[in-house]
């Protein structure tokens, strides 16, 4: 029955849960492979996960730490920083999408959690302190640098104009 | 006031490019969920009889380490190796001559004597391609040189000790119940050999 349950929670939020970690890691293979491991991870905690009712949650979350490993970031390292940008949708400017997109994958691994927790999620820092096992100052200041590094990529371009 | 950037990036981030668009059934057959079957669709009635008394026979030995049964005979090659250790990369498989692949250049010669010994080998190309483990080996050093463990590899209290050597990549792991676990990945990149490690300790051993 549990197993049932497991593949049915899968079934349902697999569109969800791999937008999750295409966000979070801004490419798609990566977060293919994000997905595989937070689900095998889920598997084994099921039961418990399940009775508490919160599944979702903890596969995001999980999905958030893996993502933040110290070892999978070296796993990442030998990938081309601008290779497989998300295509774009048509709406706004194509070249002010791609510059964003490459800006934001300038970010680290957990400072780009930062961003998604708190512009993807609307999570308040509390909450995404305890995502990323750090204090609400420290996520503040996190997402403080997040948001210069991306002023400063975005300056760096000058086809593109950035507000402060 | 609202940040001109915090508004981009959320539109950015909220926008429909996103989508992996991943198919379910591809995704719940590389995940091991709580007790899951092979699929039958997937393979002759007979076929899946094979793969199940291998999963069974290997996963006994994998629970119960120390005992003295010999490794079990060559798998069906539909065998699924996550029916025994969950989150090996695809292409991998059961090996039957575990001796082989251990000496399989680049040799495996940091692995503990003794113990349960299982493998996992690719066919053909691929990243990583072999994948050894030994449960309640002997004491023996791992060779290479000590890699940072980060802690959230033994949320259990495992002691643990990473190592690399050569192209190939070893960790031990102590559990506190007393049973010790060795795993060497070799035959793909460093930062490929740790990712594998660290999701096949964490899902098999120290949670």
């Amino acid at each position: 029955m549990r197993q049932e349950q497991f593949e049915e929670f899968v079934r349902g939020n697999l569109p969800a849960l791999g937008r999750y970690a295409y966000v979070l890691t801004g490419h798609r293979e990566d977060a293919a492979d994000l997905v595989q491991d937070s689900l095998v991870r889920l598997a084994r905690a099921w039961p418990r996960v399940d009775e508490a009712g919160s599944p979702l949650a903890y596969a995001k979350t999980t999905m958030v730490r893996t993502h933040i490993s110290t070892l999978r970031r070296l796993g990442r390292l030998r990938r081309s920083e601008f290779e497989d940008l998300p295509a774009d949708d048509g709406f706004g400017s194509v070249d002010d999408g791609v510059d964003l997109r490459r800006a934001l994958r300038t970010l680290s691994p957990v400072q780009r959690a930062v961003v998604v927790l708190s512009f993807f999620d609307d999570v308040d820092d509390v909450t995404i302190g305890h995502q990323l096992r750090r204090r609400p100052g420290a996520v503040r200041a996190l997402r403080h640098r997040a948001l210069r590094s991306l002023r400063a990529a975005l300056h760096d371009n000058p086809n593109v104009e950035v507000r402060r | 006031m609202t940040d001109d950037l915090e508004q981009r990036v959320r539109r950015e981030l909220t926008g429909s490019r996103y989508e992996l668009g991943l198919d379910p059934d591809d995704v719940l057959a590389r995940v091991s969920g709580p007790k899951r079957r092979s699929r039958p669709g997937a393979a002759t009635l007979a076929t899946v009889a094979a793969a199940l008394a291998v999963a069974a026979a290997v996963t006994v030995g994998f629970l119960l380490p120390g005992t003295s049964e010999a490794p079990v005979s060559p798998p069906a090659a539909s065998a699924s190796p996550a029916a025994t250790l969950n989150g090996l990369p695809p292409g991998l498989a059961p090996a039957g001559d575990v001796a082989e692949v251990i000496k399989r250049a680049p040799a495996l010669v940091g692995l503990p004597p003794g113990g349960t010994r299982s493998a996992y080998a690719a066919a053909a190309g691929g990243g990583v391609w072999r994948v050894v483990m030994v449960v309640d080996g002997g004491v023996a050093g791992l060779p290479g040189g000590v890699l940072d463990v980060p802690s959230d590899w033994a949320p259990d209290g495992s002691q643990l000790l990473l190592t690399r050597d050569g192209e190939t990549t070893y960790v031990k792991v102590y559990r506190p119940d007393g049973h010790n676990f060795c795993l060497a990945v070799t035959g793909g990149p460093a930062e490929e050999q740790l990712a594998v490690l660290e999701r096949l300790v964490t899902t098999n051993i120290t949670r």
